[in-house]
């Protein structure tokens, strides 16, 4: 069975170690956010992309949720001590990865191709797609100014409350190679349970990937990221109640209109599935504290296939 | 070249920054990495701390058992064998970098106040200048004893004792104390 995952960063890649686990390295795609890239120190860094291939890779730092475990910080140590910019945590052996890939992308390939070259090297077997080669960068209105995702998230520490998003560079995107093919030949595809916002939206934006979804012949499964309509990490649940008008499963499931057949709630929710609509909900356990929590609901969502 | 010594509390201080025990030693343990990261292309360091596992990766780093009977007793047991000049950095200015404590020392006797009137960080000429002021109004007596002028160096200046302190603080710090940060507010911790 093909499956395609749609995937932000460290929740999102969580979920994919699950799904790997139970459908199989190969079998499964991984199509990545790419909005929240930044350039820093010259640097292009595609924080959910990297997440996704450590987590893959078995080298993410568990209890971050992003980077890689044994981090040190001497390079930043030494950019700090010349006055360089500091505000965006590169450990050492990050910025391994993200010098070959800057290096990579100057002489002119592709994100797609880099992403797979060093993923291969990482000993990744399955693929990982990002949302287009183009430049595609979320940014976010909020009451205190317009802002690019990572000077939202990391700089300001998602403080703002955000009245509206915007992907620059969509218009023009187009879909990495692969992503098209992946959803044409999928069996199943599914949404990790990443923020629909700031993870999830900038994947739809590519209008071609977008229309590709929306014709699909197959199933697509999202996997709310909220439990007790709450967001295990992050300013999901923030963003739900302020854009959504609320944190239900109806809330959840409007953020991916004619896209999605089933949403995967958590038991917490179970008592609040009105207003879902022609969306089939599936009840389960959903908090993914470790590798067989994240199999169960790997499982779950495999399984539960609507017809 | 100035002997650096950081007084490093351990998770037993810092109680107003956060209300779980854990959350409050994995940002203290942070900040006092970032200060010691910082310390290190200065000079020879020790560090003077209750518990002995905060330096299991620092083998260039003396370590001094903390007597347990404040700063100003924990300072000096670091202090006794050194000679020469001497600079102290708190443990928790997680925004000092090598240029901060390089400024410091060469101007010795110098300190840098906190907000508050304390004393963040001091440098002496000599060992033997040092005296145990610390506490409420330290600033003011250190300048009294040894005639150290106050320095203005913020990221010296800038202690953190609540998280407020630390979020204002966030594009300045450490890595270190980033990531802590980072994993404080994304609720992994």
């Amino acid at each position: 069975m093909n499956v395609v995952v749609l995937s932000g960063g460290v929740g999102g890649a969580r979920f994919v170690r699950g799904v790997v686990a139970v459908a199989g390295a190969t079998s499964t795609t991984v199509i990545g956010n790419v909005g929240d890239d930044v350039e820093v120190l010259g640097l292009h860094v595609s924080p959910d992309l990297d997440s996704i291939v450590y987590a893959l890779a078995g080298l993410a730092d568990e209890g971050r949720g992003w980077g890689r475990a044994g981090e040190t910080w001497r390079a930043l140590d030494t950019v700090r001590e010349l006055g360089g910019e500091g505000w965006f945590a590169l450990g050492d052996l990050d910025l391994g990865l993200h010098l070959v890939r800057t290096q990579a992308l100057r002489a002119g390939e592709a994100l797609s191709a880099v992403t797979a070259r060093l993923a291969e090297a990482l000993g990744v077997d399955t693929r990982i797609l990002p949302a287009t080669d183009g430049s595609l960068r979320t940014w976010l209105d909020t009451p205190a100014g317009s802002f690019p995702f990572q000077e939202w998230f990391v700089a300001r520490g998602h403080r703002d409350e955000v009245d509206a998003l915007r992907f620059e560079g969509a218009d023009t995107a187009r879909p990495a190679p692969g992503t098209l093919e992946a959803v044409a030949d999928a069996d199943l595809i599914l949404v990790a349970p990443s923020n629909p916002y700031v993870s999830i939206h900038p994947i739809l934006a590519v209008d071609a990937l977008r229309d590709a979804l929306a014709a699909r012949r197959v199933p697509c499964v999202a996997v709310s990221p909220l439990i007790g309509g709450r967001a295990v990490k992050g300013p999901a649940d923030r963003m739900l109640r302020r854009l959504a008008g609320g944190t239900s499963p109806r809330h959840v499931a409007a953020c991916y209109p004619a896209l999605i057949d089933a949403l995967v709630v958590d038991e917490a929710d179970a008592d609040d599935l009105d207003g879902l609509g022609d969306v089939q909900p599936i009840v389960t356990r959903t908090l993914m504290s470790d590798d067989d929590a994240r199999r169960r609901l790997a499982e779950v969502v495999l399984g539960a296939v609507p017809a | 070249m100035a002997t650096v010594v950081i007084p490093f509390a351990g998770a037993a201080g810092k109680t107003r920054l956060h209300e779980s025990a854990e959350v409050r030693r994995l940002l203290a343990v942070a900040m006092f990495e970032d200060v010691l990261a910082a310390c290190r292309p200065v000079g020879p360091v020790r560090v003077v701390a209750p518990d002995e596992d905060v330096l299991e990766d620092a083998l260039d780093v003396e370590l001094i058992p903390d007597p347990g009977t404040g700063q100003g007793a924990a300072v000096a047991a670091a202090l006794e064998g050194v000679e020469g000049p001497v600079t102290i950095v708190n443990a928790d200015v997680p925004c000092v970098v090598p240029a901060d404590i390089r400024l410091l020392a060469g101007t010795a006797p110098a300190l840098v106040a906190a907000a508050d009137g304390t004393t963040n960080a001091l440098s002496l000429p000599s060992v033997d200048l040092f005296a145990p002021l610390y506490g409420p109004g330290s600033a003011e007596r250190f300048h009294d004893q040894c005639g150290a002028v106050s320095m203005a160096l913020p990221n010296l200046a800038d202690d953190v004792d609540t998280m407020d302190d630390l979020i204002r603080l966030q594009l300045r710090v450490g890595p270190r104390t980033l990531v802590a940060l980072d994993r404080v507010q994304r609720g992994a911790a």
